[in-house]
Parts: C-alpha cells; sequence; structure tokens
C-alpha cells in the first residue's frame, strides 16, 4: 500500500512545526513562499491518488475531441484522416487496458491535442471546413475546461467556487 | 510497459533550443523590434542555469557599483530592504543620500529588476521610457536610473523613486491575489473612479507628436499593425514556451488572424491597467502612482478597455451591480470614458481584444509559467506552478467568447 498522502501531510507538518518558527520574519519572501508550499502539499494530498483518474479522463475527452474531427472532416484530407485514426486507435487501445500506466495516458493524450491541433490550423482545407472543426473544438473542450477548473478550484482563483463541479461528479 | 520510465510530453527542444529554432519563429511571427530583442533575449540565455537568489547585500553592493558609474557627487545608500508582491520582478527599496554642493539630499526609491526569466519577457526599456513620458500626467514613480542589458545588475534593472500608498484597503480581506476582485468599500469608489477614468483617458489621448521613443514602435492608423504585432507576441511565446498543445488555442489564433482589427487612433495602452496596480492614499483617497507597465505599449485603447473590463478585475456591489476594477458599473464605464475622450468604443473591437488578452493570459499562465518554473529560473517559481489554477479559468473564458463569434 502506497503512503504518499501520509508523507506529505508530514512534510506539511514539518514545516509547520519545525521550519515556519525558524523562517526569518524580515525576508518577505521566505515568508511569503512557505504558506504556498506548504498549501501545496495539502492540495496534492487530496488530488495524488486522483492523477491516474484525471489522465484517463482527459484522454476519454482528446478521444473524443479527435473522433469528432475526424467526422468533420472531408474524403479528401487523406493525410489528416489517416494521422487522426492512427492516434485514435492508439488512443483507444490504451484507454481500455486496465494496466496502461499514468505517463503513457498523459502522452497518448498530449499526442492526440497535438494532431488536433495540427489539424485544425491545416490552411488547406476550405473555410468551411474550418469553422466546422474550430466550432467543435470549441463544444469539445468545455468538459476537459470544466474539470481543470474544479480541479485547480483550490487555489482561490474562482470568483464563484460554488457554481463548479467536484472533481468526484466528473471523473 | 513501465510507465515510470516514459519522459512527460514537454516540447524540450524549447529547454535548450537552437540559432535556426529561434530564428524560425522570430521570422513566422514579426512583432515590434523592442519585443523581438526580448524575447530573443530570453530565449539565447534559456540554457544558462536556473536564477539564483542573490541576498541583499550582495544586491545592495550591485546598486552601489551601478549608481557609482551613474553619479558624479559623493552618494550613499541605507534602509535596504526587500520589497514582496512582485511576482515578474525581483525588487528591493532603499533610500539614496547624494550631496548637492554643500548639502546632501535624500530619496527613497525602488529596484526594480527582471528575474532570469519570468512568465511575461518584457523590457525594463520600454517601461523606464513610457514611465518618463507621462510624468506630470498621470501620477507615476519618477524613473532615475536603467542599465538596459544588465550590465551592473545579473539582470536588466530600472531605478525609479518610491511611491507610498495603498493597493487596497488595509482592512478589506478581499483583493488577495494580485488585487483581483478588491472592495474599495462605498466611500471611496467615486472618488477613486474619477481619477481612474481621468488617467485612462490622458494616458490614450496622450500627444505623442513631441515624444520620442527608442523603444516603441508606433502601428500606422488605417492598418492592423497594432494587433497583429500582439497577437505574433503571444502567438511566438506560446511556441517558446508551452509543454503541450491546446487546440482551442490554435482555433482561437486563426480566428484572430481572420479578424484583426483595423486601428483609428494611436494612443498608449498600459496594458494592465486595473485594481491592484495603483496605488493611494487611504485618508485623501488620491491615487498617488500607476505601476507595473511592462505591458505598456502605443497601440489600440481597445486593448486597454477589455483588459480593464475583464470579470475577475471586478465585483458586484451592494445592489447587485457589476463594478468593473471594483469602482464604476459596466455601462457607466464605457459612457463616462467617451466623454473623457471624445474616442468611440467600437463593441467588435473590444470583442477581439478580450479574446486576445484570454489568449494572452494562457501563454503567460499555462505556457511560460510551466517553462519557467521547469527551469527554476525565477524568484516565484512556487507561485508560477499555482498558476496553473488562472491557466483553467482563462481558458474557460476564452472558450465562451470563441463561443459566441464562431
Amino acid at each position: 500500500m502506497d503512503h504518499s498522502r501520509n508523507t506529505l501531510g508530514a512534510l506539511r507538518k514539518s514545516l509547520l512545526d519545525g521550519v515556519a518558527p525558524a523562517v526569518d520574519r524580515s525576508d518577505p519572501l521566505a515568508s511569503e513562499q512557505l504558506p504556498l508550499v506548504v498549501d501545496y502539499l495539502e492540495f496534492l494530498g487530496t488530488r495524488i491518488y486522483r492523477i491516474h483518474e484525471r489522465s484517463r479522463f482527459e484522454l476519454g475527452e482528446y478521444l473524443r475531441m479527435a473522433e469528432g474531427l475526424l467526422a468533420r472532416l472531408p474524403q479528401s484530407a487523406t493525410a489528416a484522416t489517416a494521422t487522426l485514426a492512427e492516434h485514435i486507435d492508439a488512443g483507444r487501445t490504451a484507454r481500455e487496458c486496465a494496466s496502461t500506466g499514468t505517463t503513457e495516458l498523459i502522452e497518448l493524450a498530449s499526442a492526440l491535442a497535438t494532431t488536433v491541433s495540427t489539424v485544425v490550423q491545416d490552411e488547406s482545407l476550405s473555410d468551411d471546413v474550418r469553422r466546422a472543426l474550430g466550432r467543435w473544438v470549441v463544444e469539445s473542450s468545455r468538459p476537459l475546461l470544466a474539470f481543470q477548473r474544479s480541479w485547480y478550484a483550490p487555489f482561490g482563483f474562482e470568483a464563484d467556487h460554488g457554481r463548479l463541479r467536484s472533481i468526484d461528479e466528473l471523473l | 510497459m513501465t510507465s515510470a520510465t516514459l519522459p512527460l510530453p514537454d516540447r524540450d527542444w524549447a529547454d535548450d533550443p537552437t540559432d535556426a529554432q529561434i530564428e524560425h519563429l522570430r521570422a513566422l511571427y514579426p512583432t515590434e523590434p523592442e519585443v523581438d530583442r526580448t524575447l530573443t533575449r530570453k530565449m539565447k540565455r534559456r540554457a544558462l542555469g536556473p536564477y539564483r537568489r542573490m541576498d541583499l547585500d550582495e544586491f545592495v553592493r550591485c546598486v552601489e557599483f551601478f549608481l557609482s558609474t551613474h553619479i558624479d557627487d559623493p552618494f550613499r545608500v541605507s534602509d535596504t530592504r526587500w520589497f514582496t508582491g512582485g511576482v515578474s520582478k525581483i525588487q528591493m527599496g532603499f533610500t539614496l543620500h547624494r550631496k548637492d554642493s554643500e548639502s546632501w539630499a535624500s530619496e527613497r526609491m525602488v529596484v526594480r529588476m527582471d528575474p532570469a526569466e519570468g512568465s511575461n519577457a518584457t523590457s525594463r526599456l520600454r517601461e523606464f521610457e513610457l514611465v518618463g513620458a507621462v510624468q506630470g500626467t498621470v501620477p507615476v514613480p519618477r524613473p532615475h536610473f536603467i542599465d538596459v542589458e544588465g550590465e551592473f545588475f545579473p539582470e536588466p534593472a530600472l531605478i525609479y523613486s518610491y511611491v507610498s500608498g495603498v493597493t487596497k484597503p488595509s482592512t478589506t480581506t478581499t483583493g488577495k491575489i494580485s488585487g483581483l476582485g478588491t472592495n474599495f468599500g462605498p466611500g471611496a469608489r467615486e472618488p477613486l473612479a474619477d481619477q481612474f477614468m481621468s488617467s485612462l483617458a490622458t494616458l490614450h489621448t496622450f500627444d505623442l507628436s513631441a515624444t520620442t521613443f527608442t523603444s516603441l514602435s508606433r502601428p500606422r492608423i488605417g492598418t492592423d499593425d497594432a494587433a497583429w504585432w500582439l497577437l505574433n507576441q503571444a502567438r511566438r511565446t506560446w511556441e517558446e514556451d508551452r509543454a503541450e498543445d491546446l487546440p482551442l488555442m490554435d482555433v482561437a489564433e486563426q480566428w484572430m488572424r481572420h479578424h484583426l482589427p483595423v486601428l483609428d487612433h494611436v494612443g498608449i495602452v498600459h496594458g494592465d491597467y486595473r485594481s491592484g496596480n495603483f496605488l493611494y492614499d487611504e485618508s485623501t483617497l488620491e491615487i498617488t502612482a500607476w505601476l507595473d507597465w511592462e505591458r505598456g505599449h502605443l497601440g489600440d485603447r481597445h486593448r486597454d478597455l477589455a483588459w480593464t473590463t475583464q470579470s475577475t478585475f471586478g465585483h458586484y456591489d451592494e445592489d447587485g451591480r457589476y463594478l468593473v476594477c471594483g469602482l464604476v458599473p459596466e455601462d457607466d464605464f464605457y459612457r463616462r470614458y467617451e466623454d473623457a475622450t471624445g474616442l468611440a468604443v467600437d463593441p467588435k473591437k473590444i470583442t477581439f481584444y478580450k479574446i486576445l488578452n484570454a489568449y494572452q493570459i494562457v501563454v503567460s499562465t499555462l505556457a511560460s509559467a510551466h517553462r519557467v518554473a521547469k527551469l527554476g529560473k525565477s524568484h516565484q517559481d512556487v507561485v508560477l506552478c499555482r498558476v496553473k489554477g488562472m491557466a483553467a479559468v482563462a481558458a474557460d473564458e476564452l472558450n465562451t467568447l470563441l463561443n459566441e463569434v464562431l
């Protein structure tokens, strides 16, 4: 059994009880950064066992985005279609496999994002097709962005924290 | 597969770019010469290693050595102390005592130095020139000295006069993060709002005919220079700094390239005109200084207007009205601005610049913050890791804006 969350708590306590009293209060940088480090350790404690789920979720969302893009590409766009299809296959296979590691999930999601980015910038596609692709990217980005806002909400950049869905709901 | 041994995707070439890669991006995204110089300098120095924190004595020695080459008369430096609060710059306060004829004069000053790399690669020279140009028309610190290339300091630095004041009421709990959502209180709003609107109008109608800048280019009226330069600057930075792709950013760039607004009037654009970036005297409610000119340029007023009216900078008042920067109801804001400047506000241009601004915030908080923290280039890497939370908010804002125009 992994005990990382326990260790993060111990690190946090060490900083608060052992290190903080020794920090020179006249050093503003040290005084400002120590609470931020403590805060991040606390945040990480709430997220560390969800990172794998997050990676699966994000790969799933990029697969959905790429599949939607593929459906909107004209048959004449053979190179883009072939590259997209190849990355979709690899991503889908990995996501369906229980033994796929976290790093691999992240890498495949990133590769899919790069492929989608390349396709939407393809100047050889007609304006109408590119507009349709752009609209789809905007639409299919929503769940990803909603998730990321919820994930990072404890950092305090949200004007109305209460309007966000919990990460449990999203994962 | 053993995933622990796999490297994460990170576009590692950007950690140590070749001259050819730097030149490729320069050619692909032309922008103002000073912006180009600043970004090129950043990339050429990227592999030089992490930022090393200096202790106060070491920094004071830099100040004294620098001043000794700029002041002929006897001088001494006292009351040295670090200033907090700056994410993008290292700041130290001190008092400069100078002997003039037979007497000594003292003035409190601030040194503002870049870290090895920050979340915004900007020019101290531009900041120095802009603050100097608007002296006497808008409250600003008096610029005294500049080390353009980091010849005396480890990095480029400027020295200007210290101005007292607060960025938010001393009793408020709002505005904790860089002045965002500051509630100035009902009694302070109108006096501050008057000055807030007046200085903005002064900048945007500033008479540029008598001013010469060496580090700011003037975009041509009747062209899309102003928007094109800013878009290229943001896109080049995205290419230089990001760890991974975000397709939304490519859709946004495509839309902006096809909708660049034409400039009808050139003004001084502050670039970060909002609550948190001005100091005021709590007893007199007088704005004592506008700070943080690092994003300043000559260009389109709509860039500032779209920035200032961002929802994260304001809040709702006791009657449920949304206040721009916690000061002015939004509809009043545009009416008062038009009355004060005689310049029209074009909603289409506001939309364009809102998209560009959201795009630029994603560049800074997602791409640049990641690269700088990865390479340990700043004094505030821990803060830069935290601003990833702001990237999600800005990207969602960008997504909402694009949904309205696509």
